[in-house]
């Protein structure tokens, strides 16, 4: 990863104001501060209205910043030198219903600074590479949801971009699609493209990005590898164990009302928060102390899905405490 | 630059894409297709036009009186080929409980075009006494009944000439034959081959591009912009690196290329026939493809600004048609003021009359100025409510003049000019009876003009001779019916009586007296003639050139030096009769002179335009006066008053200047009254700074007629008759102004708006 960001966003800041007579103010973006860097894929969650498509707007210029600095590839975000290097996906985006699938990408290259000729030289492998090669001559009222999210990816990759902004790229993809948009994405990722996704599917996120932050209103409320966001402070531990029930409630420092599982004569099953993995190593010791037989032992793991939900409540408990 | 070339493609394939435009171009194909088996051929003249039949009152009498005789004779062909209701009424003379007035005169081109299309005309009898053309005799001996119609045409009119030579004019005009495939479906045509073409195409085109064109586009290309601006896809737009401002732009010239397509095809198309099929291959109607573009990017550029403001296509429509709306309702009402206000209160005519200002305005009204109470008063009345004549659908009064011996003005009602008619009277009003009208001595047929000599002597000038008044010019006419035709006898022998040769000129016919010797100048679209007094008054001919062109003109001679204006703006300078040009100038281009009016000592001439402007020259120097005037633009009417130019303007003011420093020396303003407040001050300054889409066709006009101004009602070859005077250039400028303005604003909006 080359040490010079490409995205930088410091304290970003986006107020829509609106209503001519009573002017009503709507606080998209209240400071959001992040960095990508040269050849990551880096995911942006967050919820309806967080403001994740305000940020992706902001960087690249279709809507003012209000306060605060952000930058692609080292210019100020919004310069057209700066665009000329970015391939874009927005969301529900919507190409005219006069285009075929050759034109549209005739159109939006050249509107990229590409040549007519170069166009119908990329446009044939494109195409082929996002599934609809047999579709170029089609108007593009013929396609569906997911094609159209293809040829975006197309236009989007048209002009070899060093960064890539998706707002949404699987929507409406079909599963076999999401698979095949993720092996793209990585090979891009392998051939030094930066990528920037913005995605409800958290998933999809997981599985591909190597940094996540998680936008909730306006504010970057986590930010972090995959791994980290998904770490836990205890980590949940299910037993399952034959032995004498009142040697395990003791050793497990279980209360005496919680009710033991028995998924088998003789076996007893029980999930527990452990501080560490030296605290699950001290139980496992007690338990064999006192004779009794660990049949089988689990870690559970936190989801993303479980992280970003939680830091969302969070903020929604913090909110109405505030 | 490549990327902005390709919005515009990328409109133009929009457009191509559009059902609608598919249809406009079959529709157009189909248009086209009709139009292409239309023939227009040019033959020799034969039908009467305008100011053809110089003495109608004549022919109509010599027609009965050969009609009653025994002996063959073209009146007895002519008569029962005539309708037999008009036979029925021009038996019955005229009088005053059923004066024949214009309708009979009207009727008689047309009765004689009927005669025109007859085999049964020509009658080797008939016109044994009659001297006809060698053209006339090649036609005869090749037998009427194997002649063409349009031969029969040509025969039949050249025998009516040659029977009555004094009552028809020679034909100048040449027909024009429209066939539809081997169909005639109407009778010739007798307007120039030239700008029967060029006005039917720009009637054609201005319907077809600019009204049906311009609405389909408007309907078709409203959704563009907002499209353009939809969520998902202006994000697209601005995420590529191009510049918002040229992108609104693109997108706005873009969606004229729907336009574009349309009237190039169509007008390409028309061009196309009319050069391979009418063998008139009119490059400027190419000019009207831009031209009506620019009409369509007006209305485009509201639907455009509209689009990215509310990005909904029916917004964009409503606006362009409330555009629509406000301009045809200023542009309107701003016309129809306009020539409100042209036609009862212009000015039309000075006339010093002692120490009285007296002015015409163009119905005719004859006005004196009040110093006291600061007005116009109308005099020259006879006392009976009066009933204005309809400007341009009669000829222009003749007169009236001012006859400084007896202190009294004089004219010459204007029907007598336009349908020939053996003159209802001369009018007279004298200072001594309050300026009321009474009728005189009957006028010549015909007459063209009417002057008081530097002898005071009344003259009346025909295209058929010069006529002096002998006797008392308030003296009444009678009338006797002898053996059914009425003869003019005039009282106590007051007549107009012949003062000069026989002249055979053609209407219609400008004259001019020299205020200082008397001498006149006559000149009728090919004949330039100047008379001259002999010592008992009796003109004679002292100099005759041919004036190439066949235009119409003005003319005007004082001091020896004679100016011809012609309808084309041309000025030309005569010093002495027969001296050849000495200065030919266009000071206001194309646009054709309506007076020309010469100081006492003959070394200004005044020239009023029809775009209302003056021009005045400045005879010792041989150039322009560089005489400061105001009001230009707006000038109706000039005349001198000894050496003092009078001029008026902003309908009726007058403004009196020294010359040739153009010191003021006297001014008449009328206080505004409500509708001229209204027109200087709210309706014109509205108008100014309002989008003129309507009349950016005057461009093609222009083009097509290369003048500024186009005639009004009947006489179109008088170019005494009032004209509309054509703002060629100004809705230029204020639509392109307007243009700039919505578009600036759209950019602007693109610009600063977060999408």
């Amino acid at each position: 990863m080359n040490s010079e960001p490409v995205i930088d966003v410091q304290d970003l800041r986006k107020t829509y104001k609106s209503g001519l007579f009573v002017r009503r103010r709507v606080e998209a973006l209240r400071g959001v501060s992040l960095s990508v860097g040269r050849g990551e894929i880096f995911g942006l969650l967050g919820p309806n209205g967080a403001g994740k498509t305000t940020l992706i707007k902001v960087l690249l210029g279709i809507v003012r910043r209000s306060a605060g600095g952000a930058s692609l590839m080292g210019r100020p975000a919004g310069e057209r030198a700066g665009r000329q290097r970015v391939g874009y996906l927005p969301e529900g985006h919507r190409i005219s219903p006069h285009h075929t699938g050759n034109t549209a990408l005739e159109y939006y290259g050249s509107l990229s600074g590409l040549a007519v000729g170069e166009i119908k030289r990329r446009r044939p492998a494109l195409l082929e590479l996002v599934g609809l090669a047999d579709w170029g001559q089609a108007r593009v009222t013929q396609y569906s949801k997911g094609m159209l999210q293809r040829l975006g990816l197309a236009q989007a990759l048209l002009h070899d971009p060093d960064l890539l902004m998706l707002d949404e790229p699987t929507d409406g993809v079909d599963p076999v699609g999401r698979s095949e948009m993720r092996t793209l994405l990585k090979r891009l990722k392998g051939e030094g493209k930066t990528i920037f996704i913005n995605s409800h599917l958290l998933q999809e996120i997981e599985l591909v990005c190597d940094r996540v932050a998680i936008l909730v209103q306006g504010r970057v409320e986590r930010i972090g590898r995959v791994q980290e966001l998904t770490v836990q402070s205890a980590i949940d531990v299910t037993w399952v164990l034959s032995g004498d029930e009142s040697d395990i409630r003791t050793v497990l420092a279980l209360d005496p009302a919680t009710p033991l599982l028995v998924p088998a004569p003789n076996q007893v099953q029980v999930s527990t928060a452990m501080d560490d993995q030296a605290g699950i190593d001290r139980a496992v010791d007690a338990l064999r102390g006192r004779g009794v037989s660990i049949v089988a032992l689990s870690r559970a793991r936190r989801t993303l899905e479980e992280a970003f939900l939680e830091t969302v409540r969070r903020n929604e408990v913090g909110t109405l405490v505030t | 630059m490549r990327a902005y070339l390709a919005i515009i493609k990328d409109s133009f394939r929009e457009a191509l894409s559009s059902r609608v435009l598919w249809i406009l171009l079959v529709l157009s194909t189909l248009v086209l297709a009709a139009v292409a088996p239309i023939g227009i051929k040019e033959q020799a003249g034969a039908r009467f036009g305008p100011n053809e039949i110089i003495d109608a009152r004549g022919l109509l009498d010599k027609i009965k009186q050969q009609q009653a005789a025994a002996p063959p004779s073209p009146g007895k062909q002519i008569w029962p080929l005539l309708d037999a209701e008009f036979r029925n009424r021009i038996s019955e003379p005229p009088s005053a409980a059923s004066p024949w007035q214009g309708a009979v005169y009207n009727r008689l081109d047309g009765e004689l075009n009927h005669v025109l299309g007859s085999r049964e005309l020509y009658d080797a009898a008939a016109w044994a006494d009659v001297p006809l053309p060698d053209e006339a005799r090649l036609l005869i001996d090749r037998g009427v009944e194997r002649l063409a119609d349009d031969e029969l045409w040509r025969l039949n009119r050249l025998l009516l000439e040659a029977a009555y030579p004094d009552h028809i004019t020679r034909s100048r005009t040449p027909s024009v034959l429209v066939t539809y495939l081997w169909f005639h479906p109407i009778d010739p045509l007798t307007v120039p081959k030239k700008a029967l073409i060029d006005n039917s195409i720009n009637a054609f085109v201005w319907f077809f591009v600019g009204v049906v064109g311009v609405f389909a586009g408007v309907l078709v290309t409203a959704s563009i912009i907002p499209q353009t601006y939809t969520a998902g896809a202006i994000d697209l737009l601005l995420s590529k690196p191009i510049s918002r401002s040229l992108l609104f732009l693109s997108k706005y010239l873009g969606g004229c290329m729907f336009i574009l397509i349309n009237a190039g095809y169509l007008v390409v198309g028309l061009w196309l026939i009319a050069g391979l099929r009418w063998g008139q291959w009119s490059n400027k109607l190419l000019i009207s493809i831009p031209v009506f573009l620019f009409v369509f990017a007006i209305y485009y550029a509201v639907s455009a600004l509209a689009g990215a403001i509310w990005r909904n296509a029916i917004v964009c429509v409503v606006m362009t048609v409330l555009l629509w709306a406000a301009c045809f309702v200023v542009g309107q009402a701003k016309v129809g003021l306009d020539a409100f206000l042209s036609v009862t209160q212009q000015l039309a005519k000075l006339i010093p009359a002692g120490n009285d200002l007296v002015a015409a305005n163009e119905m005719g009204q004859v006005l004196k100025w009040q110093p006291d109470e600061q007005k116009w008063s109308e005099i020259f009345t006879s006392g009976e409510p009066s009933q204005p004549m309809m400007v341009g659908m009669v000829g222009p009064m003749i007169g009236p003049v001012y006859d400084g011996e007896h202190q009294r003005l004089l004219a010459v009602p204007s029907a007598s000019g336009q349908f020939g008619v053996q003159s209802d009277a001369l009018q007279v009003a004298a200072r001594d009876d309050g300026w009321m009208r009474k009728d005189g001595v009957a006028a010549p047929a015909g007459t063209a003009a009417l002057f008081v000599t530097p002898r005071h002597a009344t003259l009346a000038v025909t295209p058929r001779g010069i006529f002096r008044l002998d006797g008392d010019a308030a003296a009444r006419t009678e009338q006797i019916k002898v053996l059914g035709f009425n003869l003019p006898v005039a009282s106590r022998g007051s007549k107009f009586v012949a003062a000069g040769p026989s002249l055979r000129l053609n209407a219609p016919l400008s004259a001019a007296i020299d205020p200082a010797n008397g001498d006149l100048a006559l000149f009728d679209s090919s004949d330039l003639i100047v008379l001259r007094p002999n010592a008992k008054g009796r003109y004679e001919e002292r100099a005759k050139r041919a004036v190439e062109g066949n235009l119409a003109g003005i003319v005007s001679t004082a001091g020896g030096t004679v100016l011809l204006g012609r309808a084309d703006g041309r000025i030309t300078v005569f010093e002495g009769p027969e001296s050849n040009p000495t200065n030919e100038l266009r000071p206001e281009g194309n646009s054709a002179p309506r007076s020309i009016e010469a100081s006492a000592d003959g070394k200004f001439f005044a020239v009023v335009f029809h775009n209302r402007k003056l021009w005045i020259y400045d005879v010792a120097g041989r150039r322009t006066c560089q005489t400061p005037i105001t009001g230009q633009g707006t000038i109706s009417a000039a005349a001198f008053d000894g050496n003092r130019l009078l001029v008026a303007d902003h309908f009726n003011r007058v403004t009196k200047y020294a010359l040739p420093t153009g010191e003021v020396v006297e001014r008449y303003r009328p206080s505004l009254g409500v509708l001229q407040t209204a027109y200087f001050y709210a309706l014109k300054p509205i108008y100014t700074v309002f989008p003129k889409p309507g009349e950016i066709d005057n461009v093609v006009t222009y083009l097509l007629n290369e003048s500024d101004t186009a005639p009004m009602g009947n006489n179109l070859n008088d170019l005494r008759s009032p004209r509309v005077k054509i703002d060629v250039w100004g809705p230029i400028w204020s639509n392109l102004a307007f243009i700039a303005v919505v578009v600036g604003l759209g950019c602007w909006y693109t610009q600063r708006k977060d999408f």
